[in-house]
């Protein structure tokens, strides 16, 4: 077994391992398939974007090999945090490296694990960060980091997204709430609302005026008179003296006390005991008030029996989970079967029937998007499905976001208009609840009465048209 | 029957003479002081009020084309859960430019996030808390300091307002040149809550909405209720404000009559106030009223009884006098009264008291018809179904409150026990022992 070593210069002692010498711009999909990637370099950039290149990789007999860091310098708990070991230059004496290569071999036997590791693109991130955790065998444990957009991030995982991408908390969250992995309370991080960041300043305003210059001074009373004022009310040549009965004022907690602190603005004059605090985002110069922050809650995650299940085998799919809770959703081959059957009958009595293959694309921006809330939203479009189809219509799902329908005694114009309507409300839906553009694929398909059809060919010819509909310019 | 016959044969045995002096206390002190007061004063009351019909638009129409800022102050401590509803009488103003700014006075409830909230909602101006309790002169000072209008309306936190309330207690300023202050009458909010409020409306309903017609009218009014009061805010800014104490709603009236303004009372303009629900409660507050009495009118006031002094005015004086002689002094002669009867008509005690609680009762009633005839339209249907409850009146007000009042004057005259009274803060209460 052959390692990739990628430098970010020329590594000047000899590595105790099999290697081949490969450029960061040669990490791709391919053939070849290393026992790990060692990196040597002496800056945290690098040690990042091999990293973050590799995690990227489509195969997932690529994305997840073991990384191993060679650094010339101590590298930040973050960056440390990404590598499956780190060594430092001077550590790379054979035994020590046998010696901890057994990790190494660990994490390959659990990739071979999964199933079926076949060299196909694995293009759900979800899946793809739950198969990393099972991989990997440990928590996920946050590292507060100032050099980071959140302030605070998972540097083991960080690596699967890109730069300032929320999704690092979302991903984490759906895997929680599909029961993958568990949390254990860590810290609450408060993000800006638009951009995520956690940089802010927080900043006490006027209540009136939204001003920030404002004047602290503590009020004053004075007991045997019930004056009470601010302090500046009290002021006479240096010395505290009562304004309503001319006494000087003897001692605080004596003849007086200061019972609070009032704020003037200096902007409109206006006196307040209670500023309201705003924050400015210093990415995004967002204002808004604390309670609109984004309340972050970080969490140590660990993984779960099913999530270690969900990893070997995938996920079965939260589409379909929503869908069969209102509707009778029906294994993709007992669908084949009645299709089948559907065939048979037009071809018979010249039944008229169809069919309609309805995809949402990108399911999973819409996840990163909504996290654990994404379940709602599958629960309205399965309320949509039932609106627009009968009782006697049969579905079925293909996979993450195909959904099958077989419509008998429908002709084509009929299973036109059903398709349509359902194309615009679930956008409508989509667009309006979650604010992006939603991309759904729609075709139909005739039961021939004529010709002879295998119920597959049926299927294919639908999913080989899928196409966006058109929205007529209004 | 045998009772009826029994008193009336009682009657016929004694001279009109014996008799006046059996009742002393009624036919000397409350029949003057009451009956013939109220039949005198309501009717001048009623027919000021008819004489002054277009002095009283006029005065309407120049405070509505003025349009002045009227701070609406409410201090007060752990009433948190009253003010939404305050606020919310206050927003039903038929007069609209009000400021409202509410002082916290060191609740431990969650006061100050109903406060938050309020002002967050744009409800409230405005408002201050202090973080340890200073007492309630304190808590009005700090309102008024920052208030901005040109009149103060000083308000409990557990009262609310009938619509027309601001709109009626500052157009008095508007009728009259030199006024300071004017007072609002005060109802009972929660009458129906059970007999002990019932009561106490009928009490309301005698000493404030009727005893103060009458006290204006004889312009001796001595008290603005702290629960629903006018000031012009230059005359109290001239007084740098409230002074410590129990009392202080009278002690201001006092210093702004000093100061050669005119106090009146407006029965139109009413605010509602909870009253106690239970005896306990109600005991405790009768017992911080009635000393602050002692402590404040005879020891802080006796300048305004001089001649002498440069602050002396007759109709100030009397108000004082008036003050001292009705509640306290006479206040001791029901023991006196006691023990008359026990040791002289011991044989007919019964009788006589029979006969009291008879003469008490009607005394009731004309007072509570007084203020029918009076204010009519300002009663509410709670308020016309109370003379149901006066047959149990002579009970409340004769021995129930007179026993109350008579012990605190007593604990007050002999241990100036308010200074050690839990009502003020100890840091307060502490300060002025030691001046004194
Ligand atoms: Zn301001
Ligand atoms: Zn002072
Ligand atoms: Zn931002």
């Amino acid at each position: 077994m052959e390692y990739f070593l990628i430098e970010e210069k020329k590594l000047s002692v000899k590595l105790p391992l099999p290697y081949k010498r490969i450029d960061k711009k040669e990490i791709k999909d391919g053939s070849r398939v290393p026992e790990a990637f060692v990196v040597f370099g002496n800056t945290d950039d690098f040690f990042e974007e091999v990293c973050r290149n590799i995690r990227h990789l489509g195969s997932s007999k690529v994305y997840l090999k073991p990384v191993i860091f060679f650094a010339e310098r101590k590298l930040s708990p973050r960056v440390s945090a990404m590598a499956d070991e780190v060594f430092s230059s001077s550590e790379l004496d054979e035994d020590t490296i046998k010696f901890e290569l057994k990790k190494i071999s660990r994490i390959n036997d659990a990739i071979r694990k999964i199933n079926p590791i076949e060299d196909e693109k694995e293009d759900d991130l979800f899946l793809r960060v739950l198969r990393f955790i099972f991989t990997r065998d440990r928590r996920v444990e946050p590292v507060r980091d100032r050099t980071s957009f959140f302030g605070i991030t998972y540097p083991a995982i960080e690596s699967f997204f890109s730069k300032e991408d929320y999704a690092l908390f979302s991903t984490l969250e759906f895997l929680e709430e599909n029961g993958s992995i568990e949390g254990e309370f860590f810290e609450k991080v408060h993000l800006c609302n638009k951009c995520h960041c956690s940089f802010l300043n927080f900043m006490e305003v006027c209540p009136n005026c939204g001003s920030a210059s404002l004047f602290e001074e503590s009020l004053v009373h004075h007991f045997p008179c019930a004056y009470i004022g601010p302090e500046s009310d009290f002021m006479k040549d240096g010395q505290l003296v009562c304004p309503k009965c001319s006494k000087k004022l003897k001692g605080l907690g004596v003849d007086y006390d200061k019972p609070a602190v009032i704020h003037k603005c200096n902007h409109c004059g206006f006196f307040t005991q209670e500023p309201d605090v705003k924050t400015v985002c210093f990415n995004c110069e967002r204002e808004s008030s604390p309670e609109d922050l984004i309340a972050q809650t970080i969490k140590i995650y660990t993984l779960t029996s099913t999530g270690k299940n969900f990893a070997i085998y995938g996920f079965e799919s939260p589409l379909l989970k929503a869908l069969s809770e209102q509707l009778n959703i029906l294994p993709y081959n007992s669908f084949l079967t009645l299709v089948q059957l559907e065939l048979e009958r037009s071809k018979r009595y010249g039944v008229e029937s169809s069919a309609i293959a309805f995809q949402i694309k990108n399911l999973n921006d819409i996840y990163a998007k909504l996290g654990k809330k994404t379940d709602n939203l599958l629960k309205e479009i399965g309320s949509l499905i039932n609106m627009a189809t009968r009782k006697s219509d049969i579905l079925s799902i293909l996979n993450k976001g195909t959904i099958l329908f077989l419509l008998p005694h429908t002709p084509l114009k009929g299973a036109e208009v059903v398709k349509n309507r359902l194309v615009i409300e679930v956008d409508k839906l989509i667009k309006e609840n979650v604010g992006i553009n939603p991309i759904t694929e729609s075709s139909i398909s005739e039961i021939p009465k004529k010709e002879a059809k295998e119920p597959e060919e049926l299927v294919d010819e639908l999913l080989k048209n899928l196409k966006q509909i058109e929205y007529k310019e209004e | 029957m045998n009772i009826i016959v029994h008193i009336v044969d009682w009657f016929l045995n004694h001279s009109l003479g014996q008799l006046i002096i059996l009742f002393w206390p009624f036919f000397f002190f409350d029949l003057p002081r009451f009956v013939l007061l109220d039949i005198l004063c309501v009717p001048i009351f009623l027919f000021q009020r008819w004489k002054d019909r277009y002095r009283v638009r006029d005065a309407k129409l120049a405070l509505f084309r003025e349009q002045p800022l009227v701070t609406v102050i409410a201090p007060g401590k752990n009433e948190g859960e009253h003010l939404p509803a305050l606020v919310e009488s206050i927003k039903q103003q038929t007069y609209k430019n009000i400021e409202i700014i509410l002082v916290d006075d060191g609740s431990d409830d969650d006061t100050l996030q109903i406060l938050r909230a309020l002002r967050r909602q744009g409800l409230i101006d405005n408002y201050f808390r202090n973080e340890r309790r200073g007492g309630k002169a304190a808590a009005a000072n700090l309102s008024l300091r920052f208030s901005k209008g040109k009149f103060v309306v000083h308000l409990d936190a557990d009262t609310h307002l009938r619509e027309d309330a601001i709109e009626n207690v500052i157009f008095p300023f508007y009728m009259q040149d030199g006024v300071g202050a004017v007072g609002g009458d005060v109802r009972v909010k929660n009458i129906d809550y059970n007999l002990l409020t019932r009561l106490q409306a009928l009490e309301y309903l005698k000493t404030i909405t009727v005893g103060r017609i009458v006290s204006s009218v004889l312009r001796i009014l001595r008290i603005i209720s702290g629960a629903f009061g006018a000031f012009r805010r230059d005359v109290l800014l001239r007084l740098k404000g409230w002074d410590v104490g129990p009392g202080l709603d009278g002690d201001i009236v006092l210093r702004i009559r000093k100061l050669r303004f005119k106090v009146l009372h407006e029965p139109t303009a009413i605010a509602y106030t909870s009253v106690p629900t239970t005896v306990k409660r109600l005991i405790k507050q009768r017992y911080r009223w009635s000393r602050s009495l002692v402590r404040f009118r005879l020891r802080r006031h006796r300048d305004m009884l001089s001649p002498f002094n440069k602050n002396f005015e007759l109709f100030n004086a009397l108000t004082v006098l008036d003050n001292i002689f009705f509640n306290f002094i006479l206040d001791f002669k029901w023991i006196v009264y006691l023990f008359q009867l026990v040791f002289f008509f011991r044989m007919s005690l019964f009788t006589i008291s029979v006969v009291n609680y008879f003469l008490y009762m009607s005394l009731n009633i004309l007072e509570y018809f007084m203020a029918r005839i009076a204010l009519d339209d300002t009663f509410n249907r709670s308020e016309k179904y109370l003379w149901l409850f006066l047959p149990l009146m002579p009970f409340y007000t004769g021995v129930f409150l007179r026993s109350v009042r008579t012990f605190s004057y007593l604990m007050e005259l002999l241990f100036k026990a308010s200074f050690y009274d839990k009502w003020n803060p100890w840091k307060v209460s502490r300060t002025i022992r030691d001046e004194n």
